[in-house]
């Protein structure tokens, strides 16, 4: 029998780009204009009116201790909010990434996987399709926390430092997994809205273990944001396979239910 | 390509769910003909479908697809053939031009001039999104994805329901047209029998998941007939030698599988041709025998 000529792979993924525009524009939007806003919320501490507040409210001092107390307090307030600062734009730019949760999600809603199934697309091609999309849109969320890091690097004038590039790719890594896993749970439940509220229990239930633990004053100490920094830095030569393994999990997980037929 | 008698050949197929069993169905759509499946909402077509393209699991028998084994070919074989649903199942935000790009994805033979003709044939705007045309459009929308990709096999699952009577005219010209070459098939599921009295070859008629009549439309049309008789005369006629029969204040009449037969033996009760959504009505109320 002769060999079929099969549909391209590249207009495959021009399915997935093409429902995915409007959450691009969202994720382009919003990243940029958290940039923005994070960035000047740091000139403001460092040359503006946030930290002529900042030291109004704590600048005054009579004694030398307390004064030095003070110098704490800001440097504490400083240290927190340019954390903040730091990984909000990045959570914003893993908003591609929830591109293809969405785009997984309206599948569902129509006919289109009965419709898929009828087409001469395997299941290795269509969760091929999904897989090399996740992984565009991870390559652009990282390209992103790199932009943001290095302009906030400029603006303090001191550069990135690596715990900060790990901290902040720790942060994409963990939305992509997040993000695979939300795709999964909306193709075996059928519902964005199931998949989602899934994919909340899944995270929120170690998060209330946690916090009951540590309420139960079995770990009293506060979690300093140089401490997950840290953790960060040494998990980051192992971040590219876990990454990795999470997409080949995701493939075969939407492999498998591409492939399974309905009752 | 294969060579093959039947697009499609299906035997023993059987089915089971709780409160429906599709039950040993076989039939079979000749090369380079139209099959009308009728059956009444819920009686099996859809299923049967289903089965036909692997969608779900069948519990027993064999199905083969162009010459092929529907499972062991599978992918082969949805290269050759095309699909139509009841609704549209392409995303809203789509327009043609990007529906054009997409099926360049989903199959090898995609024609893009092909495609292109024929929503200028059916008046479809290429630059607009889906969720903006009318049922009537995103049915023309589908049928032209459907016969752009030289199928040599076309299954519709209920696909001219809820359109107008002048939308379906015009989709029933398309599929004249595309059967012209000898080589391409149908496989039309309706319930709206007057469609598939005008363009179908074969007829198979399915209910409460079991086949109760296939073959040549035209042999179907001729071998059965409707008697016409009056409330004495219904009396003497065996219940054997007719479907069901409807009963009204004036008399009665029943459906009858051998028209010519029938004919002979009750000379004195009226018999004439039937259609197709006779044929459906009293064979679904073949149990009752009599019924209103």
């Amino acid at each position: 029998m002769e060999t079929l000529k099969r549909g391209s792979f590249v207009k495959l993924l021009y399915r997935e780009v093409y429902l995915a525009k409007k959450d691009m524009r969202v994720g382009t939007i919003l990243f940029f204009a958290f940039a923005l806003f994070c960035v000047l919320i740091m000139i403001s501490f460092e040359h503006g009116n946030i930290g002529k507040m900042i030291h109004y409210v704590f600048g005054n001092a009579e004694t030398e201790e307390a004064r030095l107390l003070n110098e704490e307090k800001i440097s504490q307030i400083r240290d927190s909010i340019f954390g903040m600062m730091k990984l909000f734009p990045v959570i914003m730019g893993c908003q591609f990434l929830m591109a293809g949760l969405d785009v997984s999600g309206r599948d569902e809603l129509l006919s289109w996987q009965r419709f898929a199934r009828c087409s001469p697309v395997s299941p290795a091609r269509r969760a091929a399709a999904k897989t090399v999309m996740s992984l565009i849109y991870l390559c652009i969320s990282v390209f992103l926390a790199v932009l943001y890091m290095n302009i906030v690097g400029a603006v303090q004038g001191r550069g990135v430092t690596s715990g900060e590039y790990a901290l902040a790719f720790t942060v994409v890594a963990f939305m992509a997994a997040f993000c695979t896993l939300g795709q999964i749970y909306t193709m075996i439940l059928h519902s964005t809205e199931k998949g989602m509220l899934a994919l909340l229990g899944t995270i929120m239930v170690p998060m209330w273990i946690f916090a009951f633990v540590n309420g139960m004053g079995k770990h009293n100490e506060d979690i300093e944001l140089d401490v997950i920094t840290a953790s960060c830095e040494k998990l980051m030569p192992f971040l590219p396979l876990i990454v990795l393994g999470v997409f080949a999990l995701g493939f075969a997980a939407m492999y498998g239910l591409y492939k399974r037929r309905e009752k | 390509m294969t060579d093959y008698e039947n697009a499609i050949e299906i035997n023993g197929l059987t089915k089971k769910y709780d409160g429906f069993t599709l039950d040993n169905v076989s039939f079979s759509v000749p090369k380079g003909s139209i099959m009308g499946f009728i059956g009444q909402n819920g009686a099996g077509k859809t299923t049967t479908i289903r089965a036909l393209l692997n969608i779900i699991k069948t519990d027993a028998g064999s199905i083969e697809l162009l010459g092929l084994d529907h499972i062991k070919n599978e992918y082969d074989i949805k290269e050759r053939i095309a699909v139509v649903f009841d609704e549209l199942p392409f995303h809203d935000s789509f327009t043609g031009n990007a529906l054009s790009k997409m099926f360049a994805g989903l199959y090898g033979a995609w024609d893009e001039k092909r495609f292109l003709e024929l929503c200028d044939r059916f008046g479809l705007p290429m630059k607009k999104k889906l969720g903006k045309f009318s049922k009537g459009m995103k049915m023309k929308m589908q049928i032209a994805t459907a016969l752009s990709h030289n199928a040599e096999l076309l299954i519709m699952d209920e696909a001219t329901t809820g359109l107008d009577p002048v939308v379906r005219n015009e989709i029933l010209d398309m599929f004249r047209e595309y059967l012209m070459d000898g080589d391409k098939s149908i496989l039309m599921s309706s319930h709206i029998t007057s469609d598939l009295e005008k363009i179908a070859d074969c007829v198979t008629f399915i209910d409460r998941g079991k086949i109760l009549l296939t073959g040549y439309k035209d042999d179907i049309l001729e071998s059965h007939g409707m008697m016409k008789c009056t409330k004495a005369d219904f009396k003497e006629i065996s219940p054997e030698d007719y479907i069901s029969a409807r009963l009204n204040d004036f008399g009665a009449e029943l459906l009858v599988a051998d028209r010519a037969a029938a004919a002979k033996k009750y000379s004195g009760a009226e018999t004439e041709k039937t259609t197709l959504e006779e044929i459906m009505l009293f064979y679904v109320n073949r149990d009752k025998k009599e019924w209103q």
